[in-house]
């Protein structure tokens, strides 16, 4: 064995290796080495985020198996599969998927059709700026705000809406939140009022993407409008109508505030979706098991759908 | 000029304190010494103990309703007594849900005093509480600890000087011999009417039905069906003749409750609760007597026949919601809490002040007037530690007691359960037919039915999963009189496998 003066050589040790110190700095160096700069630079980021975001993910998977106890002092309990299986027999659960995805069809089709349709009417016309910025406001208020102001509106003592639907003899059987064939239209109506400006904005920053060269020659080879838009305008802005569409079925499917405010759930049943069932059964009936596992399937939803969405479009885009 | 050290600075300055505090210190003990509130004088060995803790506060967290704000009014008499300060948060009564149950959750309780409703907070979370009975002997009122006074003016017991009924609703929890608080508020259900309509149609009504038009205490739910059908088809001074709350879930359940007690189904219809007032953890199967199933039929075939003479908001409406609709003269009649009759009777909020009347509920085919209760108490939170706790305490005596409800009720319209109000009500002739306090006819009300009607006294199910009960039942209810099952057994049915799968039976 050579014979080392390890105090009196400390590099030489640590280049040979033989220490634990030499090893662990030898590690190091090669780790510096080896990570760019700007791994290091987004580390803390990347470690907060998975703190916030995958810890609590996991956690809602451990405690879909447990009862979670209310009285002090009892430990939770592991009870296997029954919040999963519970949800089998909960009808509410079937009723809260059909009024979820009937509430995102509505509110998507509305949102995007009148948001897109609005952006190309709006879009190099005069007054644009003007026209933009009021479109706009809706999305400006908060959503609990929007809700109560909806509330307010649809009240049959002195909502105007309500008076108006009642002049015209639309609807004459009181608020249209109390009646279970019209609420979840109501509420629709009601984020469709908020949040098409959200498309409006999107599609119109799309819209200025689009070379007008290229819409001018389509014009002088004899396309029509339609021509035009389809074949030229649409293809530009389709990844705009993605973002848009992403942000907006991701806010649908976890939607409650506005229900929250004006139906809390009801009239029979007729607003209870998926999220506000969830909520109802975390922070009404403190049900935390129960509720972890419905809000791990709909986030599972969530996550499907969305990428499904997405590869189908751009896999289209990519045929193209 | 002359400099000042910092050791002559500091002798100023204090000097200067405690020369300022002496007349405070002084008007305190003064204020301490005079202080008397209706029916009860605390003696000087006493005031020593209500002012303990001088100077600090106390936090209470309760709902945003009439007596807390009546409460919340008087709490300088509080601070006068016990130079304490409350400061409350109000809150409606789901977030106020949430927040008592992650305040108690989090085991570092912010809050002093939760205001503790049976149901549906206290029935779930009421081990997060601490028992008063290491405060006070809950027979005689007198108390446990030698450093706290004695719960105040209980000549005959504790139990005694509250109206009945409600210390076991409001603060027992599955097992009658603790107390969980001290009764604090009671939000009673009665029927408002108007008179002026009354006066105008009754002999009108009287020729088609041959039977009175003002309720009384023989007014059936049948004869209320009649007025408001009547209403509907005569009075165009009102969109509807009779609005309920009928919103999924708690409102409607209310509701529903009522009504079978009124048709003589014992329990809430479920068998194996033993102490109906304390409460059962598990309550046993649903309906499971085939008389009591049938008396519930007639219940669900009511309140659907209900839907074709009330207003039809009625199914949104909650208390709120139904109080406004009088209040702006939309509805004729209301069944609702009586803690609405101040805001009927104001003036600057409603355009029937002055015109309404007010009935005890109507009784059903087992001739019980059933009416709905919210009886709450307030109550302390059992991490605190004990000096914080009978902080809570001595605010809890004060809000629970004679003087704090008189205040409360007198000058912001709170709901009294203290026996002593009522007698000062009496007596000042407050307790009658259109009294010259407009403001506390529901306190008339309330008092003939805690008196002659306390069969009728009901709440729900006292049990620990009360919230799922209200979303299975509430929402079974709500789809039923929305005409989305077609028969009330199925209604009934669909109710009783989800509440039997649910509490495991």
């Amino acid at each position: 064995m050579p014979n080392i003066d390890y105090a009196a050589e400390p590099a030489v040790a640590r280049e040979k290796g033989t220490s634990v110190g030499g090893r662990l700095g030898l590690l190091c160096r090669s780790i510096t080495e080896r990570v760019p700069w700007y791994v290091w630079w987004l580390a803390p980021a990347f470690i907060i985020l998975a703190v916030i975001t995958i810890f609590p993910f996991f956690w809602l998977i451990y405690m879909s198996f447990m009862k979670i106890q209310l009285a002090p002092g009892k430990p939770d309990l592991f009870v296997g599969l029954e919040n999963w299986v519970d949800m089998f027999f909960d009808p509410s659960i079937p009723h809260g998927w059909i009024l979820l995805a009937q509430y995102v069809a509505a509110s998507m089709v509305l949102q995007l059709g009148l948001g897109i349709g609005i952006a190309l009417l709006i879009n190099n016309m005069k007054g644009e700026g003007f026209f933009s910025t009021v479109f706009l406001i809706p999305m400006m208020v908060a959503p609990v705000v929007v809700g109560h102001l909806w509330n307010l509106l649809l009240n049959s003592s002195y909502g105007i809406y309500a008076w108006l639907l009642k002049t015209l003899g639309i609807y004459a059987k009181g608020s249209l939140l109390s009646d279970p064939q019209t609420a979840l239209w109501a509420i629709v109506a009601m984020d469709t009022w908020e949040w098409t400006p959200l498309i409006i904005l999107i599609v119109l920053a799309g819209l200025k993407s689009v070379p007008k060269d290229t819409i001018e020659a389509a014009h002088m080879d004899g396309s029509n409008r339609f021509q035009v838009f389809f074949n030229v305008t649409l293809p530009y802005i389709t990844p705009a109508i993605v973002i848009a569409f992403l942000l907006r079925f991701m806010d649908n499917m976890r939607f409650i505030d506005k229900i929250l405010i004006t139906t809390k759930g009801g009239p029979a049943e007729a607003t209870k979706t998926l999220p506000m069932y969830l909520f109802l059964k975390t922070f009404r009936q403190f049900e935390i098991g129960a509720a972890a596992a419905i809000g791990f399937t709909l986030l599972f939803a969530i996550i499907i759908c969305g990428i499904i969405v997405t590869n189908t479009i751009l896999k289209e885009r990519g045929a193209e | 000029m002359k400099r000042i050290s910092r050791r002559d600075f500091l002798k100023t300055t204090g000097a200067t304190a405690v020369a300022l505090s002496f007349p405070s210190i002084l008007t305190g003990k003064a204020q301490a010494a005079e202080y008397a509130g209706i029916n009860w004088k605390p003696s000087a060995d006493e005031i020593k103990k209500w002012r303990q803790f001088e100077g600090e506060t106390v936090y209470v967290l309760t709902e945003n309703t009439p007596p807390s704000v009546g409460i919340r009014g008087a709490a300088s008499d509080f601070t006068k007594l016990t130079g304490m300060k409350a400061e409350f948060t109000l809150e409606v009564m789901d977030p106020l849900k949430e927040k008592i149950f992650l305040d108690l959750r989090g085991g570092d309780p912010k809050f002093h005093v939760n205001y503790s409703q049976p149901r549906p907070i206290g029935c779930v979370i009421c081990e997060y509480w601490t028992p008063i009975n290491k405060f006070v002997d809950v027979k005689t009122g007198k108390s446990r600890m030698p450093d706290l006074p004695d719960v105040p003016d209980t000549p005959k017991g504790l139990h005694d000087a509250f109206m009945p009924l409600h210390p076991e609703q409001g603060c027992q929890y599955y097992d009658p011999e603790l107390w969980y608080g001290l009764p604090y508020d009671t939000a009673m259900g009665m029927l408002f009417y108007r008179k002026d309509l009354v006066d105008k149609y009754g002999k009108k009504f009287e020729d088609q039905y041959a039977k009175p038009m003002k309720p009384d205490f023989n007014t059936t739910w049948d004869d209320l069906y009649d007025m408001a059908d009547f209403i509907n088809k005569n009075c165009d001074e009102v969109d509807s003749g009779l609005g309920f709350h009928m919103a999924q879930n708690w409102p409607i359940n209310q509701d529903y409750t009522a009504f079978l007690m009124s048709w003589g189904v014992k329990k809430e219809g479920f068998s194996k609760i033993e102490h109906y007032e304390a409460g059962q953890r598990n309550p046993g199967p649903y309906l499971s007597d085939p008389q009591d199933y049938e008396k519930a039929v007639e219940v669900l075939e009511y309140m659907k026949k209900l839907q074709d003479v009330i207003h039809p908001d009625s199914k949104i409406w909650d208390w709120g919601g139904l109080g406004t609709a009088q209040a702006t003269g939309k509805i004729a009649m209301q069944m609702n809490c009586g803690e609405f009759c101040p805001y009927v009777e104001d003036p600057n909020e409603s355009v029937i002040a002055g015109k309404a009347g007010y009935a005890v509920a109507p009784k059903g085919p087992a001739g019980i007037h059933a009416y709905e209760v919210g009886a709450s108490g307030l109550s302390i939170p059992a991490a605190l530690p004990l000096k914080e706790q009978k902080k809570a305490w001595l605010f809890v005596l004060w809000a629970t007691g004679p003087v704090g409800q008189w205040e409360a009720f007198t000058k912001y319209y709170g709901t009294p359960v203290r026996k002593t109000a009522y007698e000062e009500a009496r007596k000042r002739g407050w307790l009658k037919e259109d009294a010259t306090f407009r403001k506390a006819q529901h306190l008339w009300i309330q008092e003939i039915q805690m008196v002659d009607h306390l069969d009728g006294f009901c709440l729900g199910p006292k049990i620990p999963t009360y919230s799922q009960y209200l979303d299975i039942a509430g929402g079974e209810l709500s789809k039923w009189i929305a005409g989305q099952t077609p028969t009330p057994k199925q209604c009934l049915d669909n109710m009783i496998s989800r509440l039997n799968r649910l509490h495991k039976v």
